[in-house]
């Protein structure tokens, strides 16, 4: 198999020469034969952001690289505003100051000497806490994990890493990310910084309230029901779960294996739509550890011809139903959509109701045997009132049988996508819920897309009458990641996307 | 744990071959680029190949394709000559077990009055008889099907005859592609047709599943066939049929309209994959058939490698003649020490490295998942065929009851797989390709009887194909000799996932050095 010759992130590595970054990282280039790999793109930033601390990755990246500020200057600032606001909002969790500040040293000696540079070179990041991070207490909110300080990076960190990225800090998490509330036992409730009496959603909340109020340029959530796309959307961000098998798992916390390793996707959280489809080609692929990753190529957004899609939308699930805000937002954007596409209908998919009470039967099927084992493995005494454990045992005949049913839906799913490219929909039903909420079923508009496994991004399209960001739901068919990043940015383009909030 | 055992030449390294060649040693016929300086490739096209032969049943899919397209010869000239060919050896080997001639010479007639409809445009195919075929009688091998006439092809057969194939038939398979009546999935019998015979011996068994398809295919009764393989069904019968298959990765081709279809448990085991009598072949016939359908939900866009250019000399090959699990006849043994040689003359590396511990974890995680609800699975599969009599083996599973446990067992054991097939994959990422048997015999004997060993479906001489499966990587098999007895020995070649052109071309390559198939003697 043929080596990517001119890899810049091998290369960053050499040049950086601090400490350990992790494994052998095997790209699409060393997994894929020649002529199947797209090239590698140019990230251009097309971000007007005209303040520092909340400019995409993307233009921080090239300003670095085109010396017209340093990777000190970014990260200082970067800190600052995180010792700002961070006593508010409780987001970061860690924080590795000095480190960063040796890295960004080195990035900016790296950039005076004309080395090689990674696409994401010396810009300052969080990683939800649920990853492993090298040399960083990484707890996945579980108290048997307190003080653990894993020895390497989870595969989407070292990858990032080796593109150039510096870590500066951990973001909250729900214990083992199975909340939609960001809260645990070791570090608290983290707050909505458009409004701190709400929640920022969840489970990737500490990534999304910090990248919003600007302490961070982009953080890595993950996503088994709506853990990145819910906290993006309440917190006015863009952020996208990928299609199933497209980014590793590995060094997170539950990691990959068995069934339910299959709706969970790591995916990226930041400010603009841009920086989306760069992380996505850094953190994508192979690492030949996780078996459930497929080299399927990645395309390039700016490739996709608008004007053969075809759009279809819903704003309701007809179980909760959302703020009338929201249903607007839904249709303003189908709307605004018409003139550039093939067409725009109205339709949602067939047994979204069938889909969330199959995968709910499913994942309580083993008695929740499988959370009870990442609880004993990771000798945690005590558990977080969030962490739902409940649940009969049924005999393996049952589950085999659910399998099979869940599969069938899947399929009837996919048929209907047949007749489209992308929909439109809410991301939950309503804008950040006040701290103290209670459950609201059918709330969540997003897990079904984690049982089909199908690409889902969210970016900011509307305001709710309170004054708090509305995201809007963009999912596609699987492996079309370039078409629902086509359409978030032009959605992201007529609305305006990402504002900063006025609360901190 | 895995025993890294340096190569039986272990200092005929690519260095060592060079210097060996520049001495003058070796033949500089066959490789002229490798003298004149080492950044050269060796490809496959490097290599020369025994010409196919005249006859009309014994010629590739390619060149058939290419014939009649160029009119060098007619639909209704092909299809006449394979009818007939089926005609004269059925009788010995009961391999199609339902026709479809007359619509057949039909399609053929039309294809000959019209401009060529795609790349296969009058190439005559039978269909293994798990596949739903429009119009003709299609039953899994179970009883409830016997008399099923679907409405609609499978997607996979869809597509070929969208391309032009046109059927001749359906091919034998055990009830449901999993139970064999006599040997496990080492036979192809059902209680509808019957058991089918191998071509080079009629004494003999033609493995299984796909046992009716490897069978006429190396008769030259059909130019292609399409089996499916959910533990080796494409490479055990294209193993001892003599024939070339390919076992695709998990989830490149749809399910859609196969009697274990999409869905379940155990979904991403089972691939389809071309069955032919030349590598070539299944580089062609593999893409027509890859791709989403839109229904089959775990199928993946992934564009098909082209094997052509694969450079043999940067390849790391990893061979064991035998896993310590089957008992693995001499010949067999000999055959893969065999291909390894030849394989070490083009290639970067060859080692002898057998993740044993790994294969046997891999194989007991496997059953406990198959038997661990009771065969449930296969119990509600018998319920959707609508069948209430089943052959022997699926009757004595049934009613041994396999090993029920409960959810919270089952989902651990699933954690366990994940687990093993990431350990296999850091095993293999050293790797290229693995080298070793396909079936642990050449075929066995007909009148062997039911094999105890088969109950669970764990039969060790499945233990050489299974694991790939189960990882979900593609497996080739190729010709490459054959028993005192004459009957054929393939050798299994696999590569990483989504690398097919590497596996075939390491098959192509090994089909220049024995000849491949070989016509047999009936």
């Amino acid at each position: 198999m043929k080596k990517k010759t001119n890899n810049y992130r091998r290369n960053f590595i050499s040049t950086l020469g601090l400490g350990s970054i992790g494994a052998v990282l095997p790209t699409y280039a060393q997994v894929l034969p020649e002529g199947i790999v797209p090239p590698e793109p140019l990230f251009v930033s097309s971000d007007e952001t005209e303040e520092l601390l909340y400019m995409s990755a993307t233009k921080i990246a090239e300003m670095i690289r085109n010396k017209e500020i340093t990777s000190v200057e970014v990260l200082e600032a970067c800190l600052a505003r995180i010792r700002e606001v961070n006593p508010k909002i409780n987001a970061v969790v860690q924080l590795a100051a000095e480190r960063a500040l040796l890295e960004a040293k080195a990035a900016d000696i790296a950039v005076k000497e004309g080395k090689p540079l990674g696409v994401l070179h010396g810009v300052p990041m969080t990683i939800k806490d649920s990853f492993n991070t090298a040399g960083i207490v990484s707890t996945a909110g579980t108290l048997g994990r307190k003080d653990y300080m894993p020895g390497t990076d989870a595969t989407v960190v070292a990858r990032l890493r080796e593109a150039g990225a510096i870590l500066i800090g951990k973001t909250n998490t729900p214990e083992f990310t199975m909340s939609g509330l960001t809260s645990n036992l070791i570090y608290g409730q983290t707050l909505n910084p458009y409004d701190l009496s709400r929640h920022p959603s969840g489970s990737s909340g500490g990534a999304a309230a910090i990248i919003s109020a600007g302490g961070s340029f982009f953080d890595i959530g993950t996503d088994s029901g709506g853990s990145v796309r819910a906290p993006s959307h309440v917190c006015g961000l863009a952020g996208i779960k990928p299609t199933s098998g497209r980014v590793p798992q590995t060094g997170h916390l539950p990691d990959y294996g068995d069934r339910f390793g299959s709706y969970q996707q790591p995916g990226p959280i930041a400010r603009r739509v841009e920086d989306l489809y760069l992380l996505l080609s850094v953190i994508a692929g192979p690492d030949q550890i996780d078996c459930s990753i497929s080299p399927v190529p990645l395309n390039d957004p700016a490739d996709v011809n608008m004007s053969e899609l075809r759009i279809g939308y819903y704003t309701t699930n007809d179980i909760a139903e959302p703020i009338p805000e929201i249903k607007e937002m839904v249709v303003k954007c189908a709307e605004m959509l018409k003139s550039s596409v093939k067409s725009v209908t109205k339709a949602r998919p067939p047994m979204l109701q069938e889909l969330a009470a199959k995968r709910s039967e499913l994942n309580s099927a083993d008695g929740k045997a499988h959370i009870k084992r990442l609880i004993k493995a990771n000798n945690t005494k005590v558990i977080s009132p969030n962490l739902n454990i409940s649940g009969e045992v049924l005999p393996a005949a049952d589950y085999t049988r659910l399998v099979e049913e869940m599969d069938s839906l899947k399929s009837q799913m996919l048929q209907f996508m047949d007749g489209y490219d992308i929909l439109l929909c809410p991301v939950t039903a309503s804008a950040a819920l006040e701290i103290g909420t209670e459950r609201i079923p059918g709330h969540w508009y997003t897990s079904e897309y984690n049982a089909t496994g199908w690409p889902a991004a969210v970016v900011r399209a509307g305001t709710s009458n309170e004054g708090l960001p509305l995201g809007i739901q963009i999912v596609g068919k699987p492996w079309t990641e370039d078409k629902v990043l086509a359409v978030a940015g032009y959605i992201e383009k007529q609305t305006g996307g990402y504002s900063k909030p006025t609360a901190v | 744990m895995n025993e890294v055992i340096p190569s039986i030449n272990k200092d005929k390294s690519r260095r060592g071959f060079l210097t060996k060649i520049s001495l003058g040693v070796a033949a500089t016929t066959l490789l002229p680029v490798i003298v004149n300086g080492s950044n050269k490739k060796i490809l496959v096209s490097d290599f020369s190949y025994a010409p196919e032969p005249d006859d009309l049943i014994y010629k590739s899919v390619v060149d058939l394709a290419k014939m009649v397209k160029d009119k060098q010869v007619s639909a209704v000239e092909v299809v006449q000559a394979y009818i007939n060919r089926i005609d004269d050896v059925n009788g010995q080997i009961n391999a199609v077990v339902m026709d479809c001639f007359e619509r057949a010479m039909e399609e053929a007639r039309k294809a000959d009055s019209s401009s060529p409809k795609g790349k296969l445009h009058g190439v005559p195919m039978t269909i293994k008889d798990s596949f739903m075929a429009k119009g003709v009688v299609s039953t899994g091998g179970t009883i409830g099907k016997m008399n099923f006439v679907p409405n609609e092809d499978a997607t996979v057969v869809a597509r070929l005859r969208k391309e032009g194939a046109i059927l001749l038939g359906k091919t034998n398979t055990p009830e449901f592609t999993l139970i064999g009546g006599v040997l496990g999935v080492n036979s192809t019998n059902n209680i509808i047709y019957g058991i089918s015979k191998n071509p080079y011996d009629i004494n003999k068994t033609t493995s299984g599943s796909s046992g009716g398809a490897g069978a006429i295919v190396a008769a030259g009764g059909a130019a292609f066939d399409v089996g499916t393989d959910w533990g080796g069904s494409v490479r055990g019968p294209s193993c001892t049929n003599g024939i070339a298959g390919i076992k695709p990765t998990s989830v490149r081709l749809p399910r859609t309209g196969h009697i274990v279809d999409y869905g379940g448990l155990f979904d991403s085991w089972q691939q389809p994959g071309p069955m032919a009598r030349y590598v070539k072949d299944l580089d062609y016939l593999t893409p027509i058939m890859a791709g989403p359908d839109f229904k089959d939900a775990a199928v993946i866009p992934m564009p098909w490698p082209d094997y052509k250019k694969v450079d043999l000399s940067t390849l790391k090959v990893a061979y064991f003649p035998e896993n310590g699990v089957a008992s693995t006849s001499e010949e067999t043994i000999a055959t893969v020490k065999k291909a390894v040689r030849w394989l070490d003359d083009v290639v970067l590396d060859v080692i002898e490295d057998c993740p044993k511990e790994l294969l046997i974890e891999l194989g007991t995680i496997r059953r406990d998942l198959i038997i661990g609800d009771g065969w449930q699975w296969l119990k509600r599969a018998t319920e959707r065929a609508g069948s209430k009599t089943y052959g022997e083996s699926l009757r004595d599973r049934l009613a041994d009851g396999g090993n029920p446990i409960s959810t919270a067992q089952y989902t651990r054991l699933l954690e366990m797989q994940d687990a093993n097939r990431s350990k296999m994959l850091q095993w293999f990422s050293k790797y290229d390709v693995i080298i070793c048997p396909t079936t642990a015999k050449p075929a066995g004997d007909i009148n062997a009887g039911h094999n105890p060993e088969s109950k669970y479906m764990d039969n060790p001489g499945e233990s050489y194909t299974k694991p790939f499966n189960t990882c979900g990587w593609p497996g080739a098999v190729v010709r490459c000799g054959q028993s005192k007895g004459g009957l054929p020995i393939g050798v299994q070649i696999v590569a990483q996932p989504w690398r097919e052109d590497v596996a075939l071309a390491v098959a192509k390559y090994l089909e220049s050095k024995s000849g491949g198939w070989k016509p047999p003697t009936i």
